[in-house]
C-alpha cells in the first residue's frame, strides 16, 4: 500500500468478484476503472476520425473556437449536475434556476448596478436559492429530489416569466458578460467561456478529491444511513450540494448572457436533460456514489461534438434532438448493465 | 401436508419398496464450481434421501451457499454430476429445478412487498372468474387453509411489506410448500425468527419429513442441526469434509469440523477476564429514564470503562430501540451522561462527540457504504478529526487504515477493495474498526456477529474483550444468548421495552436468562 493511493474510490472489483465468467471479457472492462469510460469514449474517438474524412471544416480553427464556446455552458452545468447525481439526486431546476440567476443579473444591470457587483450578486443569488429552497427540502425535509426539483423547476421559471413580463430583455451593452460568454484569449483562439468552465471542473475534481465534504457527497449517495450513522451530516451535505448546482446555473447565466447578448424568458430551457444525459453518458451512477467528474466532462464534450458535427452536416434541430435522445437511453442502459457486472 | 400421488415427477421415484432400503431422492457426485479466482466448491458429494431432513454446515464462504444454488439450478456446475433417482440432469434454470420437485428458499427474502399475503401465497395461481377477474374471497379463504394448516397467525389480507420481516420469509418458505417440492432447500430460514417461530418451522419441517419431503437446512445456530435434521454434511472451504447421522455427533465435534480446528472453547468466558471493580472504574455511560419511538422506556443503566454490558431479550422486546436510543440514532428522552457529564444526543453526530460509537444489526443497510472501499469505510468517522480546513490528510488516513489492518487482522486486498466483496467477518471487523479508529468511550453494538462465521465470531469477541481491557465501555445487544454468556460483565435483561432484570455474566446461564425474558419474573438467584 503506497501512501498515496489507500483512499482512492473503491477502484472497481478486484479480482476473486462471484459471479464472472472466463467469457465475461466485456463485463470485466465495465468493472473496471475505465469502464464508465470506455463506450463514450470510444464513439468520441471515432467520431472525431469521421470528421477529418468527412467534414473538412469541423477542424477549422474558426469552429473549433466556436465548439469550445458552445462547451462553456454545458460543462458548467454538467460540472453541478455531476455532484447531484453522486449523492442519489438529480438537480432538473438548473435550466430555470440559470434563467431565474439571469434575469436577476438583467435586471440589476438595467437597474444600474455596476456589472461585478451585479456578477456577484448573481452567483451568491444562485447558491443561496439552491441552498435554502432545493438544499432544505431535500437534505432537511427529506423530500424526493425529483419531485422538489421539478417543482422549483417549474416555479424558477414561472417566476422569470414574471419578472420579465415574458419579454426579452437585451443586454448588448454588458461587456463584462460579452468577455465572460462570448470573448477569446490567447492568441485570439481560446473562448474565455471554456477556461472558465475548465477551471470549474477542476475544483469540483480537487473538491471531491482532496476535502473530507467530497468524500461525504460519495458516501452519502452510497448509503446515507451508514454515513449518517458515521456522524456524516447528511443533511448538510446534500444542502450543500444543490447550492453548488445552483451556483453552477448562476454561472452558466452569466456565460449564456454574453454569447446571446439578451436574456430571453426562455434561456436554459431544457438543459437539465442535457447536463443529466451527459453526466449519466460519462459513467456516473444515477443511484449514487460512485463515478467521477471527467466521465461527466467525455459526457459533455461528446454531446457538444455530435451535436456541432450535426449542425456542420446540416442536420436539422429535430434530428438533433432525436439523436440526443437516444444517446440518453443508450447511457441509461450502460448504466443498467455496469449496475448488474457489479452485483455479480 | 401433501401425498405421495400429488408429488410431482416420474413415478419410478418412488418405486422403492418395503424392505429395500430407499434409493436416494436426489444425488450431488464430485460437484465442482469455478469462479473467476475461486475455487468455490470441489469434488463435493451429497445424498439427499426421501424424508430424510439434511443439514449442510460450514463457515461463510465454504460453499454452502454456491452449493445449494447448483442444486436449485441457480448455478450450473463446472464438474460431476446431479442425478435425480439415479438419472443424471442438468437444470437449466431454477424453475426448471422447480418443476422436477427441487425448491429453494434462499437466504435473500424474494416476495412482493406490495401485493398482499394471499397474492404472494397464491401467486400465478389465484382462483379467478370466467372473466378472469380475481376472486378475492376464495383467494383469502384458500391463504387461510394454507397459513392455518401452517400455524402462523397472519392475515391473508395485510400487504406484505407491512409484515416483519421474519413473517415475510415465513411466507415465502410457505408459498415454496405451495409447489409441493420433493426436496426443499432452506437457506438459513431462522436467521431473522423469533423463538417461537422457530419452534413452529420446525414442527411444519417434521410434518413434511413423516409426508416424505426431503429438507435440505442450513443455519447459523448450530443447535438447529441437532434438534432438526437426520444427517450432518459439513463443508470447509469448498471441500466435504464429513458425513454424519446426528446421533453420533455432537456441536464440539461439528464446530471442529467447520473450522478445522478445535474451537469449542469459542463461547467460553476466558478464564483471565478481570470484571471491572465497581468501586475503582469510573462509570462511562449512565441512562436515567431514558424512553424513545414508544418502544422502550424507564431504562436506567449503567457501564463502567471497561465492563462489557450484555443486553438480551427476545425480538421485539426493544433491545435495538435501545442501542439507537443510545447512540442518538431516532430521539429520545430521558437523561444519559457519558463520563458522569450530561450529553443530549439529538444526531448520531451528538454521540460521536461524546465519544459513543454504534455498531448496527443491519450491516450492509446501516453499517457499510457498500460501493466505497474498505479504507473509506474505516476512516469514515473519523474525517472530522483529520486534515485542516476540511482538506484531507492522505498520510493521516492510510496510517490509520494499515493501523486497522493490523490491529483488527482485517483480511483484505487491499484498502482500495470494494467492501461488498469481502466475507461477512472481515465486514463487521470493518465496521467495528470504523469506531477503533477513531477511538472512543462506549461502544455499542447490535447483532455484533450476524451473518459472521464461526472463526470470525471469537476474533470479534476478542476485539471487543480487547478493547474493554484498554477501558473502553461495550453494551452488546443481541440475540444469541450463548454470545452474551461468554462476552456479558453484567446481562440486562429486556422485556416490552424495560429492563425487567440483571444478572452477573458469571452467573447467569441460558435458563435464567430466557426465564426473565419471557416472564419478566425475577430469578432468585443472582439478580441483582
Amino acid at each position: 500500500m503506497s501512501n498515496h493511493q489507500v483512499l482512492e474510490p473503491a477502484a472497481g472489483r478486484v479480482a476473486g468478484g462471484r459471479a464472472a465468467g472466463a467469457r465475461q471479457l466485456p463485463r470485466r472492462i465495465l468493472e473496471s476503472q475505465v469502464g464508465p469510460f470506455i463506450g463514450v469514449g470510444s464513439v468520441l474517438v471515432i467520431l472525431l476520425v469521421v470528421e477529418a474524412f468527412v467534414q473538412s471544416n469541423f477542424y477549422e480553427p474558426g469552429n473549433l473556437t466556436n465548439l469550445g464556446r458552445a462547451l462553456g455552458v454545458p460543462l458548467v452545468l454538467a460540472a453541478g449536475m455531476t455532484l447531484a447525481l453522486l449523492t442519489g439526486g438529480v438537480d432538473l431546476s438548473i435550466g430555470s434556476s440559470l434563467a431565474l440567476s439571469g434575469t436577476l443579473y438583467a435586471k440589476l444591470y438595467t437597474g444600474g448596478t455596476p456589472p461585478v457587483p451585479a456578477l456577484v450578486i448573481c452567483l451568491a443569488f444562485g447558491l443561496i436559492v439552491g441552498f435554502a429552497i432545493n438544499g432544505f427540502l431535500i437534505g432537511r425535509l427529506n423530500m424526493s429530489f425529483f419531485v422538489v426539483t421539478l417543482g422549483t423547476l417549474s416555479l424558477f421559471r414561472g417566476i422569470v416569466y414574471l419578472w420579465t413580463n415574458s419579454e426579452t430583455i437585451s443586454m448588448y451593452e454588458d461587456s463584462l458578460t460579452q468577455k465572460i460568454g462570448n470573448e477569446t484569449t490567447l492568441g485570439g483562439h481560446v473562448p474565455i467561456a471554456l477556461l472558465i468552465a475548465v477551471a470549474t471542473v477542476v475544483a469540483i475534481y480537487l473538491m471531491l478529491r482532496l476535502t473530507t465534504f467530497g468524500r461525504q457527497i460519495y458516501a452519502v449517495g452510497g448509503n446515507r444511513e451508514a454515513a449518517r450513522l458515521s456522524g456524516v451530516r447528511t443533511d448538510w451535505v446534500i444542502a450543500a450540494v444543490y447550492a453548488i448546482t445552483g451556483l453552477c446555473a448562476a454561472l452558466a447565466a452569466i456565460m449564456t448572457i454574453g454569447r446571446t447578448a439578451s436574456v430571453d424568458p426562455k434561456m436554459g430551457e431544457s438543459l437539465e436533460l442535457n447536463a443529466a444525459a451527459a453526466v449519466l453518458l460519462g459513467g456516473v451512477s444515477l443511484s449514487g456514489g460512485s463515478g467521477s467528474i471527467w466521465g461527466a466532462v467525455l459526457g459533455v464534450v461528446f454531446l457538444e461534438v455530435l451535436a456541432n458535427a450535426l449542425a456542420l452536416a446540416g442536420t436539422s434541430t429535430s434530428w438533433q434532438l432525436i439523436v440526443t435522445g437516444v444517446i440518453l437511453v443508450v447511457a441509461v442502459y450502460l448504466d443498467r448493465l455496469r449496475a448488474r457486472a457489479n452485483q455479480g | 401436508m401433501t401425498s405421495d400421488a400429488e408429488m410431482q415427477g416420474p413415478p419410478r421415484d418412488r418405486a422403492a419398496g418395503p424392505g429395500v432400503p430407499p434409493a436416494p431422492l436426489v444425488e450431488l457426485i464430485s460437484i465442482g464450481k469455478h469462479f473467476p479466482g475461486v475455487q468455490a466448491l470441489s469434488d463435493v458429494d451429497l445424498t439427499i434421501g426421501t424424508g430424510e431432513i439434511v443439514g449442510v454446515a460450514g463457515e461463510n464462504g465454504s460453499g454452502k451457499s454456491t452449493l445449494m444454488k447448483v442444486l436449485a439450478g441457480s448455478y450450473q456446475p463446472d464438474a460431476g454430476t446431479v442425478a435425480i433417482a439415479g438419472e443424471p440432469v442438468a437444470f437449466s434454470s431454477p424453475a426448471d429445478a422447480l418443476n422436477r420437485g427441487i425448491g429453494l428458499v434462499a437466504q435473500e427474502v424474494q416476495v412482493h412487498a406490495d401485493l398482499t399475503v394471499a397474492e404472494n401465497l397464491l401467486f400465478g395461481r389465484m382462483p379467478r372468474t370466467r372473466l378472469r377477474t380475481i376472486r378475492w374471497g376464495a383467494a383469502r379463504q384458500e391463504a387461510e387453509r394454507i397459513l392455518a394448516a401452517l400455524g402462523l397467525r397472519i392475515a391473508p389480507s395485510v400487504r406484505l411489506g407491512r409484515l416483519p420481516l421474519y413473517q415475510q420469509h415465513l411466507i415465502s418458505i410457505a408459498k415454496m410448500l405451495q409447489r409441493r417440492p420433493r426436496v426443499l432447500i432452506l437457506d438459513e430460514p431462522t436467521a431473522s425468527l423469533p423463538l417461537d417461530q422457530v419452534e413452529t418451522l420446525m414442527k411444519a419441517l417434521r410434518a413434511l419429513r413423516q409426508e416424505g419431503t426431503a429438507v435440505v437446512y442450513i443455519t447459523h445456530r448450530l443447535r438447529e442441526y441437532f434438534e432438526l435434521c437426520d444427517r450432518l454434511v459439513v463443508l470447509r472451504d469448498g471441500a466435504h469434509v464429513a458425513d454424519r447421522r446426528v446421533a453420533e455427533t455432537n456441536e464440539d465435534e461439528l464446530v471442529e469440523l467447520m473450522v478445522g480446528r478445535n474451537l469449542s472453547s469459542i463461547f467460553v468466558r476466558p478464564a483471565d477476564r478481570v470484571r471491572p471493580d465497581d468501586a475503582g472504574a469510573d462509570l462511562a455511560l449512565r441512562t436515567s429514564g431514558l424512553a424513545a419511538a414508544g418502544k422502550i422506556g424507564g431504562i436506567d443503566l449503567a457501564v463502567r470503562s471497561g465492563e462489557i454490558l450484555g443486553i438480551a431479550g427476545q425480538a421485539g422486546s426493544g433491545r435495538s430501540t435501545l442501542a439507537r436510543a443510545l447512540f442518538g440514532a431516532i430521539p429520545s428522552k430521558g437523561t444519559v451522561e457519558v463520563g458522569g457529564r450530561p450529553v443530549r444526543l439529538r444526531s448520531p453526530k451528538d454521540a460521536i462527540a461524546a465519544g459513543i460509537g454504534f455498531v448496527p444489526d443491519d450491516r450492509k443497510g446501516q453499517g457499510l457504504v457498500l460501493s466505497a472501499s474498505v479504507g473509506e469505510n474505516i476512516t469514515m468517522a473519523s474525517w472530522d478529526q483529520m486534515g485542516r480546513f476540511g482538506f484531507r490528510d492522505f498520510g493521516d488516513e492510510s496510517a490509520l487504515v494499515r493501523d486497522s489492518f493490523e490491529r483488527l487482522r482485517i483480511k483484505a486486498p487491499a484498502a482500495t477493495t470494494c467492501v461488498d466483496t469481502l466475507s461477512g467477518g472481515n465486514q463487521q471487523k470493518i465496521v467495528i474498526a470504523k469506531w477503533v479508529a477513531r477511538g472512543l468511550r462506549v461502544l455499542i453494538l447490535d447483532e455484533p456477529t450476524r451473518g459472521v462465521d464461526v472463526g470470525a465470531k471469537d476474533e470479534i469477541y476478542r476485539l471487543l474483550e480487547g478493547l474493554a481491557a484498554r477501558g473502553t465501555a461495550i453494551v452488546v445487544c443481541s440475540s444469541e444468548l450463548l454470545e452474551l454468556l461468554r462476552l456479558a460483565d453484567r446481562i440486562a435483561v429486556m422485556r416490552r421495552g424495560r429492563v425487567v432484570g440483571e444478572q452477573l455474566g458469571e452467573e447467569a446461564t441460558e435458563a435464567s436468562v430466557t426465564a426473565m425474558a419471557f416472564k419478566g419474573a425475577r430469578e432468585p438467584e443472582g439478580t441483582v
